[in-house]
């Protein structure tokens, strides 16, 4: 009895971790995106919420089917017809693409340093990569603006270096924005990177530098293609987030820095067109959807191929 | 390629020859990393066509000696020629020499093929040429089957093929083998020891290989060195080191060995008579330098020991003693013997028949005798 009472709660249990993650994943993501896509299908009005919803559960099974054949598409249409939004979206995608780039340039040596640092040291530097984290990530992008604006610590600091006779016009352009996605996102960049070349074989490095490579020629032969996981994931953890950024564009972009988070925000608060925000929001999610289905392929790969 | 020992591997002592010029040669190499010595004040020197082994337990500065030559090590002190060369200032990318590792270090994102010609990729040999030569080579550790294979689709032993095959594929002057069988299981080791052994005549290269394992050392080695703290202790071939080790500590590291103190009492004509502390005597033929009054050890190796029930007629080099412990291996059986000294003497015998009648048996009292001409005597 008891046994079976053992094997009872261990199916139950058994069965409940595979379904909670999913169960997670209805409440906090399908059914927002959801809420979020049905606004998308309705049309905006002077009200509050400013908007005539496009299906009601007051409708009734009846109701909802007629609810659905009424379901308007003109807000999805109305993007194609405002060249701001598909500039946003292009805009943005540039950003996120050459900042992620930048991050990469960056945090491969950064990683691959404290992979090579001595054992002890490997922690400290692990610290120091995760430090930034302990304070808020919006008063570190706010902090930057002290150091980029034109009377500030870099302005101030190249001047004393006789580097400059002029104050750079940083702030509010979209090297600001390059620099604080780079500056933000850099962590995530380093630590998958770190967590594979810390892993990697030394010996490997040794048989190549056997058969005829030099160091260089190692690390392109070697320690190069084999960090290509950790290089992707880095890539993708930078890459999906700055896409839809909007701190970064709003605190230190200009007025001519387009972002698709920053357009969204402002077509939900000073357009208060809710519809129109909610379609932006679902097309900027399906677009990021490929490079989440990209990546997951490429992880589902590289589990094969190190099986 | 005949299967057949070639005559020149029967003549081969170019060690004993003094024209002969050595291969490569370690001048006083020592080693130091911090306070800790690894190799201390090592001279010795390798000969062309050689299977040579560096025997060791672990610590004891065999891999690092062997380090040094693929150039993974710099030397702290003296130098290390290799046809005459300092290699003191060559890369290891740069030095004839190929190294077989511990791990295989396979390249996990290359197939069989790819690894196997990265090395000859690497010095910019052209396309058909390198696939020319990994076909060579895959025939050759028989892994054809295998090409496209990558290394974590092969068991231990293709593996092992395979990191065989990389190393030797560049054909270079000396082949470096790390502890090369030591993840194999028992069969397949010794299998792989033959193997190696006739690859290396085959190809007439260098061999050098770093091994714990005594049976693999005397199995593949024409020479072998046994290492004790960074310095050599002994250089000889497997027959000499086993029969003619020159201190205890080979005897014991190469087989098994029963040691008994013993002064020497006197020395005449090649023989060396001795006296054990219970009065036993003893007498062996040895031409070790030993004056009269000394202490050495007698020693020797359970094989060499007879033992019966009946007492030996020999006045000399018999111990009578009660059996303490029987080991049956099958084709030896061990009897620990516990002499009347109150020490304990190994002795073993050859199973040549089926079925013995009246086998010794525990508690018997027996008889342990040796030969002069079976025993050593040691100094150290």
């Amino acid at each position: 009895m008891k046994a079976i009472s053992k094997i009872l709660v261990h199916n139950i249990v058994g069965k409940a971790s595979i379904w909670l993650p999913y169960l997670w994943l209805m409440i906090f993501f399908l059914a927002p995106f959801a809420l979020v896509a049905k606004l998308s299908l309705s049309e905006p009005a002077i009200a509050q919420p400013p908007y005539i919803p496009a299906m009601s559960f007051a409708d009734g099974p009846a109701g909802w089917w007629a609810d659905i054949k009424k379901f308007s598409f003109s807000n999805y249409v109305f993007l194609t017809e405002d060249s701001l939004y598909w500039k946003s979206y292009l805009s943005s995608i540039k950003i996120a693409f050459f900042s992620t780039a930048l991050t990469l340039l960056i945090g491969y040596p950064l990683a691959y340093g404290m992979a090579r640092a001595p054992r002890t040291l490997r922690p400290v530097l692990l610290m120091l990569v995760i430090l930034p984290f302990w304070t808020s990530f919006l008063i570190r992008v706010y902090a930057w603006i002290g150091i980029l604006k034109k009377e500030g610590l870099l302005n101030q600091f190249l001047m004393w270096l006789n580097v400059i006779s002029e104050p750079l016009t940083i702030l509010n352009t979209n090297w600001a924005v390059y620099i604080g996605i780079v500056y933000s996102y850099l962590p995530f960049m380093v630590l998958p990177l770190y967590a594979n070349l810390e892993k990697q074989d030394y010996t490997l490095l040794e048989a190549a530098s056997d058969l005829g490579c030099t160091r260089a020629q190692s690390f392109w032969k070697i320690t190069w293609p084999l960090s290509m996981p950790g290089v992707i994931a880095g890539c993708f953890l930078v890459f999906i987030p700055a896409v839809g950024e909007f701190v970064i564009p709003s605190l230190l972009g200009g007025s001519s820095t387009l972002m698709i988070g920053r357009t969204l925000f402002d077509e939900f608060f000073q357009n208060r067109d809710w519809p129109v925000s909610s379609a932006v929001a679902v097309i900027l999610l399906l677009l990021l959807i490929i490079p989440i289905m990209l990546f997951q392929r490429s992880e589902a790969k590289m589990r094969e191929a190190g099986r | 390629m005949s299967n057949q020992p070639t005559p020149s591997r029967r003549l081969f002592q170019p060690w004993k020859d003094d024209t002969a010029v050595p291969f490569i040669e370690f001048r006083n190499v020592t080693k130091r990393y911090g306070a800790v010595t690894a190799v201390d004040k090592l001279s010795l020197s390798i000969y062309e066509r050689e299977f040579f082994a560096l025997l060791g337990p672990s610590g004891c500065g065999k891999t690092t000696l062997m380090r040094m030559l693929a150039g993974f090590e710099t030397v702290t002190e003296g130098a290390i020629f290799l046809e005459g060369q300092d290699l003191a200032n060559v890369p290891p990318h740069q030095r004839p020499v190929n190294m077989m590792f511990q791990s295989y270090a396979l390249f996990p994102h290359m197939n069989v093929e790819k690894n196997i010609g990265f090395g000859l990729k690497q010095e910019g040999m052209a396309k058909s040429e390198i696939d020319d030569r990994v076909a060579e080579m895959l025939s050759l550790v028989k892994m054809e089957e295998f090409a496209k294979r990558k290394p974590d689709q092969l068991s231990g032993g293709q593996k092992q093929r395979v990191a065989l095959a990389r190393s030797l594929a560049k054909q270079p002057k000396l082949l470096l083998l790390d502890e090369p069988l030591g993840a194999l299981d028992r069969k397949l080791r010794e299998e792989t020891q033959f193997e190696l052994v006739d690859l290396q005549e085959r190809l007439g290269i260098t061999f050098m290989i770093v091994t714990h394992d005594q049976e693999e050392a005397m199995t593949v080695a024409d020479r072998i060195a046994v290492m004790d703290r960074g310095r050599i202790v002994q250089v000889d071939p497997p027959v000499e080191m086993y029969e003619r080790p020159n201190s205890q500590y080979v005897a014991d590291f190469l087989g098994d060995i029963n040691v008994v103190e013993a002064k020497v009492k006197s020395t005449s004509k090649g023989v060396v008579k001795l006296e054990t502390e219970s009065g036993a005597p003893i007498a062996v033929k040895s031409e070790t330098f030993v004056s009269v009054g000394q202490q050495a050890f007698f020693a020797v190796r359970p094989e060499k020991f007879d033992i019966t029930r009946v007492k030996p007629k020999a006045k000399v080099n018999v111990f009578a003693g009660e059996v303490w412990d029987i080991a049956y291996l099958g084709d030896l059986t061990i009897y620990k013997v516990k002499l009347d000294s109150g020490e304990f003497a190994k002795a073993s015998v050859l199973n040549r028949t089926l079925r013995q009648e009246n086998p010794i048996t525990w508690e018997d009292r027996v008889y342990l005798y040796c030969s002069p001409d079976a025993a050593l005597v040691l100094t150290v």
